[in-house]
């Protein structure tokens, strides 16, 4: 066989590996505490799909399966903004949270962070990998000291990213929802080197997208789900920025031609 | 040509190394509404040892430049207290888990820190900077006989200004681009010094005046720490509010202490002494009250403050203090100094 022939079959072949691999797109997302679910926007979606107790993909179905369903209802219309959006073709989500939670429950021993222990060493069983680690911060009516918080969040990010093996974090900070308007805005930095990036500004949103003070309404989390979308594709920007400007990138990149 | 000793420049450096310190110092972002403008007053003073850099190397080196001497004589008193010093680095990010965050092995980790400066130690990514400011002194030193030098400095100098350093000082060449204008300043005012002495004491009144208040004036326009880009990429034609105060801070310094300081200051000349040693501990000293000290029950951000202070400024100056009586004259080849 001719060498022009080998090369027109390789690429034939890599053509139509590549046609067939769906784009699937895996999210872990940390939901700081919040509402119950919404049961009318949980129902069966094509290509949304979760990761279930025993770490294998399951269908979408209220509650989740490792969370106390909080923010699902951001979750759904996420789910199909990003297929809509030709980021993916499946979207195979890992909510952890626990109803009424804060992020004092993501501290040692508190109840989410030892959930989320559980629910990653059963995700590892079959070596999921996570392109995202989402922190969705919660509207609250406590204050809560910045510093404090970043710390709080940045030690339940690393010990996620010890335990798995996951890609960007994209955070959204939690905002005191009963807190006087005149206040000072906190935009928190994350560490970019990390591949860690903020999210969606709850703050940003207002009456219009609100239930209440602390709650959003429909159209408030169909909006968040296009802001996380938004979040995703300015994370990717970023990180490639980044990694190139420290040199980190350059590293990795061994690594890939070395594996692909 | 051939100048006294100058004790401006060595006071000047004793400043530097202070400012240096206190603008790693964490708690002053916790401050309030003073934490911009604390943050304003102090960062970049790196900018200033830039200066210096540049005024020693033509004060001190140009007439009998040797590349190769300059280069070997840099490797045992710079670069190898660098790496001597980036063994703990490596091994403190080692265990804080640094490289799995950054997606890297242990030895990839290891080579990023030595090139880069790491992430662990804040100061340590000065050394690769100035690194290849030592490696380009055959260009500097061309440009610095060159009667282009002042067109090159104003090109610098406004590139500094309207550029930011490279996320996390993590690209050496970046912040060499960056920091290139204060180098060629501080050649440009070694080069023009007997001029510079020329101006008669009003004018260097009037400039010293001129120049404290354009670096309030900045100061006041200044938008904030939040509003900081991080990056040197994308970031291009950016006013930088903090390095420009600095020119306008290290000009009136400049003359301020060349008009009234240029007499010998055994504390200034102490701490400029040992600048370049503390240049390096001060980064440790930070990393462990930030990591073991910071979350202690202060009775308030002041009193926490003042203990990062203390630990810091005065830890550092005590370590290095300590190693050079035991190392005695093997500290160079250690701390550098």
């Amino acid at each position: 066989m001719s060498s022009v022939v080998k090369v027109f079959l390789i690429l034939v072949s890599v053509l139509a590996m590549h046609a067939a691999q769906s784009r699937d797109m895996r999210i872990l997302a940390l939901q700081e505490g919040g509402v119950a679910c919404k049961n009318d926007l949980m129902n069966d979606m094509e290509n949304i799909s979760q990761i279930g107790p025993d770490g294998q993909e399951v269908a979408v179905a209220s509650n989740f399966e490792w969370s106390d369903c909080n923010d699902g209802a951001v979750l759904m219309p996420l789910g199909e903004e990003l297929i809509k959006s030709g980021l993916a073709d499946r979207v195979i989500f890992l909510p952890v949270g626990v109803e009424g939670g804060g992020v004092e429950d993501w501290q040692d021993g508190g109840r989410a962070i030892e959930k989320l222990k559980l629910a990653l060493t059963k995700a590892n069983v079959n070596n999921t990998r996570f392109d995202y680690v989402f922190w969705q911060g919660n509207m609250v009516s406590a204050d809560v000291a910045p510093n404090e918080y970043q710390q709080s969040i940045s030690k339940v990010l690393k010990s996620v990213k010890l335990q798995t093996n996951a890609d960007k974090f994209i955070i959204s900070s939690s905002v005191n929802c009963q807190a006087n308007d005149t206040l000072k805005k906190t935009t928190l930095r994350w560490d970019p080197l990390y591949n860690r990036f903020p999210g969606p500004d709850l703050q940003a949103l207002g009456d219009d997208y609100r239930a209440d003070h602390c709650n959003f309404n429909q159209r408030g989390y169909k909006k968040m789900a296009q802001l996380w979308v938004q979040s995703i594709s300015e994370a990717e920007t970023l990180s490639q920025r980044y990694q190139k400007e420290s040199v980190l990138y350059y590293f990795k990149k061994k690594y890939k031609t070395l594996f692909n | 040509m051939k100048l006294n000793f100058r004790y401006s420049l060595e006071n000047f450096r004793g400043v530097a190394i202070i400012f240096v310190m206190l603008s790693h110092i964490g708690s002053f972002k916790s401050m309030g509404q003073y934490s911009d403008y604390l943050f304003y007053f102090l960062v970049d003073a790196t900018a200033w040892f830039v200066f210096i850099s540049g005024y020693l190397f033509y004060y001190l080196e140009i007439e009998k430049f040797n590349y190769t001497k300059y280069l070997a004589r840099k490797l045992k008193f710079v670069i190898l207290p660098y790496l001597i010093l980036s063994v703990p680095a490596i091994a403190a990010g080692l265990y804080l888990s640094r490289n799995i965050l950054m997606d890297l092995t242990a030895s990839d980790y290891a080579i990023w820190s030595i090139l880069t400066g790491g992430t662990v130690v804040a100061p340590m990514w000065f050394i690769p900077m100035i690194a290849v400011f030592f490696l380009l002194t055959p260009l500097l030193s061309r440009i610095a006989k060159s009667p282009l030098l002042l067109a090159v400095t104003v090109v610098g100098l406004l590139f500094s200004i309207f550029s930011f350093r490279p996320v996390h000082n993590s690209n050496a060449i970046f912040s060499f681009l960056h920091f290139a204008g204060f180098y060629l300043l501080g050649i440009s005012a070694a080069k023009h010094a007997l001029q510079l002495d020329a101006i008669s004491d009003a004018w260097k009144v009037r400039i010293i005046v001129l120049s404290l208040l354009a670096f309030v004036l900045i100061g006041f326009s200044y938008p904030g720490m939040e509003a900081e880009p991080i990056s040197f990429l994308g970031t291009i034609g950016g006013l930088n509010y903090p390095i420009l105060g600095k020119l306008a801070l290290l000009v009136a310094i400049f003359f301020a202490f060349e008009r009234f300081f240029n007499v010998q200051n055994k504390s200034l000349s102490f701490m400029a002494k040992i600048s370049f040693g503390l240049f390096f501990i001060h980064g440790f000293a930070t990393l462990v009250f930030v990591k073991w000290l910071n979350g202690l029950a202060y009775p308030g951000d002041f009193s926490r403050l003042g203990a990062e202070v203390f630990f810091v400024v005065g830890g550092s100056i005590v370590v290095v203090y300590v190693l050079r009586r035991v190392l005695g004259k093997w500290s160079r080849y250690v701390i550098g100094c």
